[in-house]
C-alpha cells in the first residue's frame, strides 16, 4: 500500500470512523470482563454502586460452594460429551456427503444443515413436545411397539442431562459437518488417486489418508466445539432449568439464578462465580489460539 | 467393477435418504402437530398428516399469546441491529484496513482480544449498565447491546479493504471527493460480498439469540422477541400443546424462507467461520 500523504483533516475522519466501534468496544467488550472483576470484591445487591467490600471474601465462598461445583461439572461434561458425539456423526456425514458416489448431495447436506439455523428455543420446545412422556410422539411410539411398558421419562432424574446433549447435538451437528467439508477439501486429491491404484477401499482411506491428512485439523475443531458446548445455556434453561434436583444445572443457569432469581439478590457473589468460571474459559480459549498458531 | 458401483451408489442413496428423512422429522412432525386439533394430537400424536385440518392453533398463537407483537418486534430487533453492526464494522474495518494512524495497533489487537471474551458470563455489568440507562425491558436496550463490536466482522472488512488497490479513490480525490464521499460512494458498494457475509450471520445470530433477550427483555411483554416469547408461552399455557406448536412455526418461518433463499452462500459463510 503506498504511503500518501495525510492532511489534517484525514486524521479526523479516520479517528471520526472508528468512534463508534471504539465506544461499543469499550462498553460491551472491555467494561463487561473489567466490571465482573470487579464487582466480584463487593457485597452487592444491585441497587446503585457496590460499596460494601469485602476483599476475597466471595471466592473463598466459592471454593467451598457445592451448588457451583456441582453446576461446573456439569457443564463440562456436557461439553465433553457433546462433543464427543457431534463431531465424529459430522466427520461421517462430511465424508459421505463428499463421497463422489453420492447424487444430490448438496440436497442432503443443507437438509443435515437445516436445524442450525433455527433458533435454539424452537429446538428446546419441539423437543420438550416430541419427548412428554404422555402425549409425546416418541413414547407413544415406543409403546405402540411393546417396546416399553410405562412411558419414559426424558427429563427424569438419570435420563435429562443426557437428554440435552442428545437435543443440543441434533442441532448443532450440521454446523461441524460444514466445518469437516472444508477440512476434508484440504486433503491432496492425489493421495486418494493413488489409493485407488493400490485398490484400497473406502474404510483403508478413510483411516490411513483422511484422518492422519485432517491432524491439525481436527485438534482445531475439537477445541472449537469444545468452547461452544461450554457456553451452553438455552438448551438447560428452557428444557429443564437445571432440574431435576440440580442434576442438569451448568455454570450460566446457576449464576443467572443467583443474579435474578434467588430470594436475595447476590450479585456481587454471582459476578465472583462469573468472573471465576470466565477465566477458566479465557485460559482454554488461549491455549486454543495457540493451538490454531502453532 | 460397474455393477457394483451402481450397487453401491444405490446402496449409499437408500441410506442416507432414511437418514436425513429421520434426521428433519423434529421439524415436520411440529408443522404437522401445528394444524391438528387438541384432541388429535392427544389420540394420534404420530400421524403426520391431520385428519381435521384446523387453523385455529395459529389463531391462538397469533392474537392470544401476542405472537404478532413477538414477531414484530424480532424483525426489527434483528434489522435494526443488523444495519448498525455493518456501519460500525465497515466504517472501522475501512480504516483499519487501508490507513496508518497513532494507535492502531492497540485498538486491532483490543478488538481481536474480543473474540476470547466469554460474553456470556459478563453480562451482570451489561445488565447493570442497560437498566442505568433506563433501557431496560425494552428494544432499544437488546439492541443497543447486540450491536457491540464483532471482531470477525471488522476482520471480514478490513481484510477485504486492504486489498482495493490505491487507484480506486486516487481518482475520486483529484475530483475533490470528501473521506466520507469516497467511502460510502466507492468503498462500500465494493465490499458487496463482505456485506452480504455479515448480513447473513448477524441477522441469524439476532434471530435465534435467546440469552440477551432474555435477561434484557422478559419483564415486558411488549418487548419480547419470538425466543423469549416462546419460553414464557410455554411457562404459561403449559397445555396447550398444539398452540405451542403453532407458535414454533411462525418462529422458524421467516428464517427458514432466508434459509432456502441463500442456502448455498450461507454453508459456505458458515464453513469461513473455522477459519475466523
Amino acid at each position: 500500500m503506498a504511503v500518501v500523504r495525510r492532511k489534517k483533516s484525514e486524521y479526523l475522519w479516520i479517528y471520526i470512523f472508528l468512534t463508534p466501534a471504539l465506544v461499543s468496544l469499550a462498553l460491551f467488550g472491555i467494561w463487561p470482563m473489567v466490571a465482573t472483576g470487579y464487582f466480584s470484591f463487593f457485597r452487592w445487591n444491585g441497587i446503585g454502586w457496590p460499596s460494601d467490600f469485602v476483599g476475597l471474601k466471595n471466592y473463598f465462598e466459592l471454593l467451598k460452594d457445592p451448588y457451583f461445583w456441582n453446576a461446573f461439572k456439569n457443564t463440562f461434561f456436557y461439553a465433553f460429551f457433546q462433543t464427543l458425539i457431534k463431531l465424529p456423526i459430522a466427520l461421517v456425514l462430511a465424508v459421505v456427503l463428499s463421497e463422489t458416489l453420492m447424487k444430490a448431495k448438496s440436497v442432503y447436506r443443507a437438509l443435515f444443515f437445516l436445524p442450525v439455523i433455527l433458533p435454539t428455543a424452537v429446538v428446546s420446545l419441539d423437543f420438550k413436545l416430541i419427548l412428554n412422556p404422555f402425549t409425546g410422539p416418541v413414547n407413544k411410539l415406543l409403546t405402540d411397539l411393546g417396546i416399553i411398558d410405562m412411558p419414559i421419562d426424558w427429563f427424569g432424574m438419570n435420563l435429562a442431562m443426557w437428554t440435552i446433549i442428545v437435543v443440543s447435538t441434533w442441532q448443532v451437528t450440521g454446523r461441524y459437518m460444514v466445518y469437516w467439508l472444508s477440512g476434508l477439501q484440504t486433503v491432496p486429491r492425489e493421495l486418494y488417486e493413488a489409493a485407488d491404484i493400490d485398490g484400497a477401499n473406502s474404510f483403508q482411506k478413510f483411516f490411513y489418508i483422511t484422518l492422519p491428512s485432517l491432524k491439525k485439523f481436527t485438534m482445531i475443531i475439537i477445541l472449537l466445539g469444545f468452547v461452544y458446548a461450554l457456553r451452553v445455556f438455552d438448551y438447560v434453561k428452557i428444557m429443564t432449568d437445571g432440574g431435576p434436583a440440580y442434576r442438569t444445572d451448568v455454570v450460566s443457569t446457576y449464576i443467572y439464578r443467583l443474579a435474578f432469581e434467588s430470594q436475595a439478590t447476590r450479585l456481587g457473589y454471582a459476578s465472583a462465580v462469573a468472573f471465576f468460571f470466565a477465566m477458566v474459559l479465557l485460559a482454554i480459549g488461549i491455549t486454543r489460539t495457540i493451538t490454531n498458531k502453532g | 467393477m460397474g455393477v457394483s458401483r451402481r450397487a453401491k451408489t444405490i446402496i449409499l442413496q437408500i441410506v442416507m435418504t432414511i437418514l436425513v428423512i429421520i434426521w428433519i422429522l423434529p421439524i415436520v412432525w411440529v408443522v404437522s402437530t401445528s394444524f391438528k386439533t387438541t384432541t388429535e394430537m392427544f389420540m394420534d400424536p404420530l400421524s403426520l398428516i391431520p385428519k381435521e385440518f384446523t387453523w385455529d392453533n395459529y389463531v391462538r398463537a397469533w392474537k392470544l399469546a401476542n405472537f404478532s407483537r413477538y414477531l414484530l418486534n424480532t424483525v426489527i430487533y434483528s434489522v435494526v441491529s443488523t444495519t448498525i453492526v455493518l456501519f460500525i464494522s465497515s466504517m472501522s474495518g475501512y480504516v483499519l484496513g487501508r490507513y496508518e494512524f497513532p494507535g492502531k495497533k492497540i485498538i486491532f489487537i483490543t478488538i481481536l482480544a474480543t473474540i476470547l471474551m466469554p460474553s456470556r458470563y459478563t453480562f451482570i455489568p451489561i445488565f447493570d449498565l442497560i437498566r442505568k440507562l433506563g433501557l431496560l425491558n425494552t428494544l432499544g436496550g437488546l439492541i443497543l447491546v447486540s450491536s457491540g463490536v464483532n471482531a470477525l466482522y471488522v476482520m471480514l472488512f478490513s481484510g477485504y479493504f486492504s486489498t482495493v488497490p490505491k487507484s480506486f479513490e486516487e481518482a475520486a480525490i483529484i475530483e475533490g471527493a470528501t473521506f466520507p464521499q469516497i467511502f460510502f460512494k466507492i468503498m462500500l458498494p465494493l465490499s458487496k460480498p463482505v456485506i452480504g457475509t455479515v448480513i447473513i450471520f448477524h441477522f441469524v445470530a439476532c434471530w435465534n439469540d435467546f440469552f440477551f433477550p432474555l435477561i434484557l427483555t422478559l419483564g415486558n411483554p411488549n418487548a419480547r422477541t419470538l425466543g423469549v416469547g416462546l419460553y414464557a408461552f410455554y411457562g404459561e399455557f403449559t397445555t396447550d400443546w398444539t398452540g405451542l406448536a403453532a407458535a414454533l412455526v411462525i418462529s422458524m418461518i421467516p428464517i427458514l424462507i432466508v434459509f432456502l433463499m441463500f442456502q448455498k452462500y450461507f454453508m459456505r459463510v458458515m464453513a469461513g467461520g473455522i477459519k475466523g
